[in-house]
């Protein structure tokens, strides 16, 4: 790389990179790789010293990192961590998306001192919304009023810098609460509809109804169609169990007994006996 | 007045100016600065300001081969430079007129 350049030039160079070891190695490299085109076209145009036009190497140097925007390091590499740190803030800083920021904020910002205060109304949630809805709309009003009077003094005076802070600072928590209570929400939802709960069923002593055996007065076994005072099917809530319906056609729901089995035995009748009815 | 200090502020005004007209390399658009009339234009601040507004994406850049020495690096003006250009010709114009008031005052 260096062939074509002279040794005056070269140790010019040099010195230069000597000088800019405070800065990150890559930035370093790139304005020492600008330097090093430099040198060789004045190499080609004029044959004085090069200190003479250019000032001292260590000049050079300083001159060319603090018009790239990077704070003077005098030449130290300072605590590497700090190094790490200051480099990528400026690469921040300088980023497009950072230029964008900073030259639309303005426009947004009173917007978000708006934002601030009445995102923490439905955070705060208990205690306002016992309130009558007027007087929410209005406590809104005021407290964006608030907000937007402390942004703007902060803008003027720093002294209000510290309010403008806490009031950021209380909004973006708000905001995060609001989420972190969306999401709650949202999973407690999925868990619900994770119950196959059958309304129609009926409960008894012993819990779910899941058969119903039917006997008239002389205790012999009966089959009956169940209804309710509306006339609706009254079901029991056998389809809650793994049970099969013997044979293959659609159960009627309220057709009972109703016969089924469990891994292919028929479920047995329980053993009962009928009471004897008064008058008999 | 020393102008090296007024250069300071506008420089970054001036290379997107220069480079309006044509892409050029670091040497070219220092002597098209010089030859424009900014003659107290410090090599080293061209440097650091194309490379500044480079990294702030003003610029793109390529890489043109020489025969004379190591490979030129072009810088070109892309969308958002032609964009910062506009604007700052105007806060420029602003500036230019406030203080062309003020000194007006002063002479009166």
């Amino acid at each position: 790389m260096n062939t074509t350049l002279s040794p005056e030039a070269i140790a010019y160079l040099d010195a230069a990179r000597d000088r800019l070891k405070g800065l990150p190695t890559d930035e370093a490299d790139e304005l020492l790789v600008d330097l090093e085109q430099h040198l060789a076209e004045l190499m080609a145009e004029d044959p004085g010293p090069m200190a003479e036009r250019l000032g001292s190497p260590q000049e050079y140097a300083a001159e060319l990192a603090a018009s790239a925007g990077w704070p003077d390091h005098d030449g130290r590499r300072i605590l590497s961590v700090t190094n790490v740190v200051s480099g990528w803030k400026q690469r921040l800083a300088s980023s497009p998306l950072s230029m964008w920021w900073s030259r639309h904020w303005s426009h947004y910002r009173p917007g978000w001192w708006v934002v601030r205060a009445v995102i923490v109304l439905p955070v705060w949630g208990a205690v306002q919304w016992a309130m009558p809805s007027r007087s929410i709309w209005l406590f809104a009003v005021l407290m964006a009023a608030a907000s937007v009077e402390v942004g703007r003094r902060a803008m003027r005076a720093t002294g209000w810098l510290v309010a403008d802070r806490l009031a950021t600072i209380i909004g973006l928590w708000a905001i995060l609460v609001g989420f972190a209570n969306g999401v709650n929400v949202m999973s407690q939802s999925v868990v619900y509809t994770y119950y196959d709960y059958n309304p129609n069923g009926l409960v008894g002593p012993n819990g779910v109804v899941e058969n119903i055996y039917a006997y008239d007065r002389e205790g012999q076994p009966v089959e009956v169609f169940l209804y309710d005072q509306n006339g609706s099917p009254l079901a029991a809530n056998w389809n809650l169990y793994d049970y099969e319906v013997a044979g293959d056609t659609q159960p009627i729901d309220n057709f009972y007994p109703t016969e089924r089995s469990i891994n292919g035995q028929p479920v047995p009748r329980p053993a009962i006996v009928v009471p004897d009815l008064p008058g008999d | 007045m020393d102008t090296t200090q007024l250069l300071k502020g506008v420089l970054d005004v001036a290379v997107l100016a220069v480079l309006r007209a044509e892409d050029g390399y670091g040497y070219d658009i220092l002597r098209r600065l010089r030859e424009a009339g900014l003659e107290d234009v410090g090599d080293a601040s061209v440097y650091g300001t194309l490379r500044r507004l480079y990294q702030g994406g003003f610029l793109s850049s390529y890489i043109v081969p020489s025969e004379e020495g190591p490979p030129r690096r072009y810088y070109a003006l892309n969308k958002a430079g032609r964009d910062q250009l506009e604007l700052s010709k105007k806060s420029w114009r602003a500036f230019a007129d406030t203080l062309e008031h003020l000194l007006s005052e002063v002479a009166a």
